[in-house]
């Protein structure tokens, strides 16, 4: 089992972006890329939260078995530092990565329905989806970070948004 | 590693499946292959030594008696520096589901990898 990141126009593009046997990491951003870096997201000079485009994470089968996986969860290991949120949406609606949402004058904002990520599992599918089949497994959570005008750590394409945990039951 | 249990159903005629097939494929069945109104008992068989063999035994006078099974796996990883911060880590659950009055009751007994149990009626517990 792997985390995947779908990107393109359909969701036949995955990378797998925990490290088992290879991948690579994630870069929240304002392109549909997995890691690119040439459309940071700006940090908002006076009040507001600039969004980050959507990542289209899920499960990814990489070999089949005969169990069904469900209850499939996520959530951060750590609080993330003032002026930056993760935010996730579970939808079994793949959608090209775009602008999770527009821009908020305020700070602190989250875009509109999303889910702050916090530090206890949060369902994203809770749905009994067999694993025979290799490839995605359950909905996608579309995970969006927010950067607040109050974010200090200055600018940087190599903030680290801290560790992620993905939880699902097998049977 | 592999998973610190497997598990076996014996159904009341005897027959006995288990997790893994005995056919030399390493295949397995999903726990939803098990006929749960023929069921008599279901064993977690431990993979390591110092383990338990936690069991549930089917009452044979209750038709709603559910055995309840599932892994509970989780991994950590940092989405930006691409690499798993910890080591994946997999909680086996067995436990069942009962009536009891006009309430359904559930029990979970959690089995964590060092050997610790937990026993609870709340699935978001552990």
């Amino acid at each position: 089992m792997r985390v995947g990141c779908y990107t393109g126009a359909s969701e036949s593009a995955v990378t797998n972006v925990d490290s088992e046997g290879g991948g690579t990491g994630v870069k929240f951003n304002k392109e549909d890329t997995v890691a690119g870096t040439t459309a940071p997201i700006p940090i908002p000079p006076t009040t507001g939260t600039a969004f980050s485009w959507h990542k289209n994470l899920a499960l990814n089968v990489t070999v089949g078995d005969s169990t069904t996986i469900s209850n499939r969860r996520i959530r951060h290991e750590s609080a993330l530092p003032t002026g930056m949120e993760l935010s996730f949406l579970g939808t079994d609606t793949f959608a090209q990565s775009a602008a999770a949402d527009s821009d908020s004058g305020s700070d602190g904002a989250t875009p509109s329905g999303y889910t702050d990520m916090t530090t206890s599992n949060q369902v994203f599918d809770a749905d009994g989806v067999s694993a025979a089949s290799t490839g995605r497994n359950g909905d996608f959570a579309r995970v969006a970070l927010a950067v607040s005008s109050n974010y200090g750590g200055g600018a940087s394409s190599a903030a680290a948004v801290g560790d992620l945990k993905v939880v699902y039951d097998e049977a | 590693m592999g998973d610190a249990f497997v598990w076996r159903a014996i159904y009341r005629d005897g027959d006995v499946i288990d997790e893994f097939k005995d056919d030399g494929s390493g295949k397995t069945h999903g726990f939803a292959a098990i006929e749960h109104e023929r069921l008599v008992a279901f064993v977690l068989i431990p993979q390591r030594p110092g383990l338990p063999t936690p069991n549930v035994m089917v009452p044979q006078d209750d038709p709603d008696f559910r055995v309840i099974f599932f892994r509970r796996r989780e991994l950590t990883f940092s989405p930006t520096e691409h690499r798993e911060t910890a080591p994946r880590t997999t909680r086996h659950v067995l436990g069942f589901q009962r009536h009891v009055g006009d309430a359904v009751v559930s029990c979970y007994s959690v089995f964590y990898e060092d050997g610790s149990v937990l026993v609870t009626d709340d699935p978001e517990a552990f």
